[in-house]
């Protein structure tokens, strides 16, 4: 009996040692299995919460790019922003996050977007933020995984090149393209163009994706770069040149290497009208005289010897279409100015043309409205002054033995010129013109210190 | 009574002996049995168990890992000013502050370097194949594609794809880490 209950007892105390040795071995596998998937867990929760600030915060940066887009970049005290501390302010909720942007009150707005993101509760506790402080911290209170980002923006005029279209660009005949620069003394004389001076970026472009979406033969010039929409080519014929001053006047044909490119992509936002109601121009005699303000025509025709003479700043507002012809011709003079708008289908700009005695283009701007598709320049009186016409077909015709000057940029649906055309672009119209919008010139994240680190605690705001 | 009661006791000792013996070695070929194959369950549990913990363990790691070379991928293409260089194996960045930041895969290494002011710093080990290819904004009509872009001048999105795997016992399974992203350059001027 002993003995039997001796052998009893062993046996019993075997199989709970290797319960708990079976059990223990189990347990610890267990814990394994848990820790690791518990980081795996933690990993792409903190993942999700880091990777989703990024669309929050873009959210934030868009909001202010519209923001300085429709109301320029002062004035933005509105549409619930707010002003403090020369920047404008905006906090907007995106679901259960939200960001913080700020404007800053300067010509070239800089922004600056915090990205707020919901942090799991999981990843909170293993950030050890808060919780910790119960007590001091209110109940309402969130934990949020923050990322920021600084982005400076410039204003983008339509004038950024010499000639641009959104569809096919011709060029023939003895068509040069170049530029100069009417600030810059030393790219200019007394503000006008000169060939000592002259520069190559008397860019063409055009938004098309044609095979030949811009042509060019004969002796065509430019000095410049060639761009088309992606896919579009450039061809180039006879003795026609593309590229640097140096690659020209070395005496090489065709497109130099690297300044010819298929990654156009710019948008051309139509023009307005101007107003809806005006006087008609004053005349003196059979002529017209526009002085300062805004003026209405339901057409424009001259012929003859018409004259309409520009003496103060006016704004012509043309509903139909325009006609000039013969010896006619609209003078500018010194310190006048004129934008003339036209909603008509064809502009027809001929006789002896624009005459602008201040020499520089910004007193001449010319804006076909979408209805006007058709736009011509012809004769042999020089040109100065910008063309925004995305709508119109643009053409230029003339010159014959002189060469005719055109000295500032346009943009127009199409362009077909022949003829001797030097066509000059002044680069100082870079930011003139209808105003394409803010563009971003950098994007930095910002570090952690500038954010007082990744992860804060607050209540969220109403 | 006492004859009787004696010969039963006789024999129930014989019989209990006789028992006793032949249980002893049935019990003990039995245990054998039974041990072996516990043994055997054992072993097999713990081959299978470790191989999973070391799959899992591969997976978690390499998935850790990937994240953050792809986190330090995009953030750098976000911000730079321009792809300067690139093959279908390396990327050459203008970085915002000017300076140049390289990403380059070493196919014999396996290996994703990322060189910024001279310091290499290696992104992601044990890669089998990763491939950079280089897009324009403008979108393709009718499809979610952009054009791609022939030259690191016109480029302002950036295609990634890799893979990254670990063998167990030579074999790959459970512990590949797939990676594909399309990210745009946010310098516009």
């Amino acid at each position: 009996m002993k003995i039997s209950t001796l052998k009893h007892c062993g046996t019993a105390g075997s199989t709970l040692v290797l319960t708990l040795v079976v059990t223990a071995v189990i347990g610890f596998l267990l814990a394994a299995y848990m820790n690791l998937i518990k980081s795996q867990n933690l990993s792409t929760y903190r993942s999700q919460a880091w990777n989703s600030a990024v669309p929050v915060i873009e959210a934030g940066i868009e909001d202010a790019l519209a923001h300085i887009n429709v109301h320029g970049a002062t004035n933005l005290n509105c549409d619930g922003w707010t002003y403090s501390g020369s920047e404008y302010s905006m906090t907007r909720a995106v679901g259960d996050s939200f960001y913080t942007v700020t404007i800053s009150n300067t010509a070239a707005p800089v922004i600056v977007s915090k990205g707020y993101v919901t942090l799991p509760v999981v990843v909170a506790s293993a950030q050890n933020v808060v919780f910790a402080a119960a007590g001091e911290t209110p109940p309402s209170a969130k934990s949020y995984l923050v990322r920021g980002v600084r982005v400076t923006t410039r204003g983008s005029g339509s004038f950024t090149k010499a000639m641009v279209a959104k569809g096919q660009i011709t060029l023939s005949g003895g068509v040069t393209t170049d530029s100069f620069n009417s600030e810059d003394p030393a790219l200019s004389t007394g503000g006008q163009y000169d060939v000592t001076k002259r520069r190559d970026k008397g860019d063409v472009a055009s938004n098309g994706s044609l095979i030949k979406e811009i042509n060019s033969s004969g002796n065509v010039k430019i000095y410049g770069h060639v761009s088309t929409g992606p896919g579009g080519t450039v061809g180039i014929n006879g003795n026609a040149a593309i590229g640097s001053t140096n690659w020209i006047d070395g005496g090489h044909t065709a497109i130099e290497p690297g300044w010819s490119s298929d990654d156009m992509n710019v948008d051309f936002p139509d023009v307005q009208a101007p107003f809806v109601a005006a006087t008609p121009p004053g005349t003196s005699g059979s002529d017209y005289v526009l002085g300062n303000g805004n003026y209405l025509m339901s057409s424009l025709t001259m012929s003859g010897k018409k004259k309409m003479t520009i003496t103060g700043n006016a704004v012509l507002y043309v509903t139909g279409n325009i006609s000039m012809s013969g010896q006619s011709y609209i003078s500018i003079q010194p310190g006048a100015s004129l934008k003339l708008y036209c909603a008509g289908a064809t502009a027809n700009l001929s006789g002896q043309g624009i005459a602008n005695q201040n020499g520089k283009a910004t007193n001449f701007c010319y804006y076909g409205l979408p209805s006007n598709t058709s736009l011509s320049l012809s004769g042999n009186a020089a040109f100065t002054g910008v063309i925004y016409a995305p709508s119109a077909a643009f053409s230029m015709t003339g010159g014959g033995v002189n060469t005719i000057d055109f000295v500032g940029a346009s943009v127009t649906s199409t362009v077909s010129m022949s003829g001797s055309f030097n066509f000059h672009y002044d680069e100082s119209l870079a930011n003139f013109g209808p105003n394409r919008g803010f563009v971003v010139m950098s994007w930095n994240e910002l570090a952690p210190s500038e954010l007082g680190g990744n992860v804060v605690t607050m209540t969220p705001p109403e | 009574m006492s004859l009787a009661t004696g010969c039963k006791a006789t024999f129930t000792r014989r019989t209990a002996r006789t028992t006793a013996g032949g249980f002893a070695l049935t019990e003990m070929i039995v245990a054998v049995g039974i041990t072996a194959l516990l043994a055997l369950v054992i072993c097999s549990l713990s081959m299978l168990s470790g191989r999973t913990f070391a799959a899992m363990f591969n997976y978690v790691d390499l998935d850790d890992v990937n994240r953050g070379a792809m986190d330090q991928l995009t953030s750098d293409l976000r911000q730079c000013n321009r792809v300067t260089d690139s093959t279908g194996t390396s990327i050459t960045l203008e970085d915002s502050d000017g300076f140049t930041i390289g990403y380059n895969y070493s196919a014999g290494q396996r290996t994703l370097t990322r060189t910024k002011g001279g310091q290499a710093r290696v992104l992601l080990r044990d890669c089998d194949t990763l491939a950079f290819s280089l897009g324009q904004r403008n979108a393709v009509g009718g499809s979610y594609d952009v054009y791609p872009a022939a030259t690191a001048a016109t480029a302002k999105v950036v295609n990634i794809s890799w893979i990254c795997s670990r063998t167990i016992f030579g074999k790959k399974e459970n512990t590949e880490s797939v990676q594909t992203a399309r990210i745009v350059i946010r310098k516009q001027g």
